[in-house]
């Protein structure tokens, strides 16, 4: 049958129209232009800690206090939970997307910057700024470049809660064998869980950084920076350790972060190792912060773990100018001492903070980790910076063996060298 | 030309009716050829690269090294059986569990129609709240689960870190929540057996099973065998049960091709590896599917003779 020819031009409209609307995606618009002095647009900016129980909030609001500074600029922040967070930033970067500036861990840090996705901050951050950052921005540093500045170095220490091991009658344990004893007479006596950390490959990259305590703890280490150290004597001596913890019969198997920390505020686990941030958001009726102390890990060596907290502008921004000036002004004094306040005063930070005596006071639990603060190890494997998450992964598959399955500490290291070379 | 203007009309009616078929069916075709033939082709593409998350057009061509590193990997062939067995469980159980739910339903008791809305609720749950209820009821410490076990002298389990529980428990859960959608079907099936025959075998002295057995099930049959096709193919597919209950583990016990998939792209952020095992998994759902119109025309020969 002949169709005649005005029929199929019409046709033929009618589907060009329709490939252009289905080819047509979302795409960022523009940045409004800047009209005098500062640039003007609206900033996206994402970290997981905007949704963190008690602080998250007013964080937030101290990042949309640059709108007071800069009354053209809107900022939005992006919470996303922890567990999803690299996932969900590996999609929207590798789609041209994301949000113009965001937060990173340190162990996902090199594996951003090596695919050029950050902005290089050289020519961005102003004298006076420069001058201001401390030591641990050299963590943000890649291939000679500074591509991040830090948002938090948050140290780890053992926390206690000191009614329950009153209750229980045990003394706050300082070594390894008086941390499984006092955790096993709390259940005992009181029921309740005695000990809590991470334990789980569900919870992939936070575990690394938590077992990270154990190794460093243990005088441990994952390279000599040029080779894998995978199952050296002190790495075995450490997962040995974890392991009879685990196995007490007082540990929190099977419980997230989130599971352990919700028991912890409702006075169900006496005793974990964690963060800083995790005092601040544990704070409830039933365990106030006055009733939380802290302490260098209950470990031979002095060292802790380390959550390092990066802050880099997407390569990709169409809002560079305004996500500059933006750096800039997360850098300024004010700002970092309103975010040392609202992180509890035990992290550092990208520039020097004080803290004072009073706040000390009614928060007992800062000091310990204040101590901690200079012994800190990150769990990035030196010299392997960019592969770590794979090495991660790898070990941890096996820990996880030891744990589930009782293969011996020494055969599961032994097992992922192995493999990893 | 007053015969003229008719005429163009007719013509014009005959053009749009003549083109209308191939508007209809290209709005389809334009939404499949975007949505399923351009991804799949990428993801085909992929496959054959050494593409990363973070950097997917930057890709080298690779040849068949994916396909040949999963080949001799027993990791895969681990997946593989864990996906058929997860498949083969679930399928089972929502069968069984649907079916007999529909038979005792369609009888005439009191609260029926209570009973049929408390039995679909778990397939109007979302699938994120009903394992996050789950994820507590298997607590170690404090879940209704372990709870049960230590009443009953089994002593505490770990229901989803036991590597002998992990995959029973994520297929227990997937059963609750896939059941209702067998019932529902069958239930709807039922209604068109004839009750006259239903009656007459039990005149015959037949009891209520082989009532079931030789009037009710020869009637469902053609609705059990599509919807065992539909649920062999979505328990291949899931994701999100699976996911949130365990990631894959307790060491990879539950890591089924779709998990595995995820892992390789998002976490291990090897996107070519994780369109190789894509792929192979479509592969899977291919042979289901072609398997299942093999059986049903050999059935329909069967029945013509």
């Amino acid at each position: 049958m002949r169709i005649p020819r005005r029929t199929l031009v019409v046709g033929a409209v009618g589907v060009a129209v329709a490939l252009a609307l289905t080819a047509c995606g979302p795409s960022n618009s523009p940045a409004p232009s800047s009209s005098g002095g500062k640039p003007s647009g609206t900033l996206q900016i994402a970290h997981w800690d905007f949704l963190a129980p008690n602080y998250g909030q007013q964080m937030q609001d101290i990042i949309k206090g640059y709108e007071k500074y800069n009354p053209k600029a809107t900022i939005e922040t992006v919470g996303i939970v922890r567990a999803d967070y690299e996932t969900k930033l590996k999609i929207q970067l590798s789609a041209g997307g994301g949000p113009d500036l965001f937060t990173m861990a340190d162990t996902f840090l090199p594996t951003v910057a090596a695919a050029n996705l950050l902005e290089p901050l050289d020519n961005v951050l102003t004298p006076t700024t420069k001058k201001a950052l401390n030591s641990t921005n050299k963590g943000g540093v890649y291939n000679n470049k500074q591509v991040a500045v830090t948002w938090q170095i948050a140290p780890y220490a053992f926390l206690w809660n000191k009614d329950i091991l009153a209750q229980a009658g045990v003394k706050p344990p300082t070594t390894f064998d008086e941390l499984v004893d006092a955790a096993v007479t709390i259940k005992q006596k009181l029921g309740i869980t005695g000990f809590a950390v991470r334990s789980r490959l569900a919870e992939e990259t936070p575990w690394w950084v938590d077992f990270n305590n154990w190794i460093q703890g243990y005088g441990g280490s994952w390279s000599d920076g040029k080779k894998l150290t995978i199952d050296s004597p002190q790495n075995v001596a450490a997962l040995t350790a974890f392991k009879k913890m685990y196995d007490s019969g007082a540990f929190s198997v099977g419980d997230d972060a989130s599971t352990f920390r919700t028991k912890f505020s409702e006075g169900q686990v006496a005793m974990m190792i964690d963060a800083t941030g995790a005092p601040p958001a544990m704070i409830s009726a039933k365990v106030p912060s006055t009733s939380m102390i802290s302490s260098p890990l209950p470990f031979p060596k002095p060292y802790t773990s380390q959550v390092g907290i990066y802050f880099g502008i997407n390569a990709h921004t169409k809002n560079k100018a305004l996500a500059e000036d933006f750096l800039n002004w997360f850098l300024t004094k004010d700002t970092q001492q309103a975010l040392s306040e609202n992180l509890g005063n035990t992290s550092t930070l990208a520039t020097k903070t004080t803290v004072s005596d009073e706040f000390l006071a009614k928060n007992p639990w800062a000091v310990g980790y204040r101590e901690d603060g200079e012994n800190t190890r990150s769990s990035v494997i030196r010299g392997f910076e960019s592969v770590t998450p794979q090495i991660a992964h790898t070990v941890l598959s096996q820990v996880e063996k030891v744990l589930l399955q009782d293969v011996s500490p020494q055969r599961a290291l032994s097992d992922a060298a192995s493999s990893l070379k | 030309m007053t015969t003229a203007a008719p005429t163009s009309r007719i013509r014009r009616r005959n053009a749009a009716a003549a083109i209308a078929p191939y508007l209809f069916v290209g709005a389809a075709a334009i939404y499949l050829l975007f949505f399923m033939v351009v991804p799949m082709a990428r993801g085909l593409w992929f496959s054959f690269t050494d593409a990363t998350l973070l950097n997917p057009d930057g890709g080298q061509f690779v040849g068949g090294k994916n396909y040949g590193d999963l080949l001799t990997s027993g990791a895969f062939y681990s997946s593989l059986l864990t996906t058929l067995l997860y498949t083969a469980g679930t399928v089972i159980g929502s069968l069984l569990f649907g079916t007999v739910a529909a038979v005792a339903l369609s009888e005439r008791i009191r609260g029926r129609a209570v009973f049929r809305a408390l039995l679909t609720i778990p397939w109007a749950v979302p699938s994120v709240a009903a394992v996050l209820v789950f994820i507590w009821i298997f607590n170690v410490e404090s879940g209704v689960a372990n709870r049960a076990t230590k009443a009953l002298g089994i002593g505490a389990q770990g229901w989803l870190l036991d590597p002998k529980l992990g995959l029973l428990s994520v297929t227990l859960v997937s059963v609750w929540k896939v059941f209702p959608f067998v019932m529902l079907v069958v239930l709807a099936a039922l209604q068109g057996v004839p009750g006259e025959l239903r009656e007459a075998a039990r005149v015959d002295g037949a009891d209520r099973l082989n009532v079931f057995r030789t009037v009710t099930l020869p009637h469902i049959v053609p609705t059990l065998r599509i919807v065992a096709l539909l649920m062999t193919i979505w328990s291949i597919r899931r994701f999100e049960v699976i996911y949130l209950l365990t990631g894959g583990g307790p060491i990879d016990t539950t890591n089924t091709i779709v998990i595995s998939v995820y892992r390789e792209a998002f976490q291990n952020s090897q996107l070519g590896q994780a369109a190789a095992i894509g792929m192979l998994g479509l592969c899977l759902s291919m042979v289901v599917t072609v398997v299942y119109f093999l059986s049903d025309r050999s059935d329909a020969r069967k029945d013509a003779r």
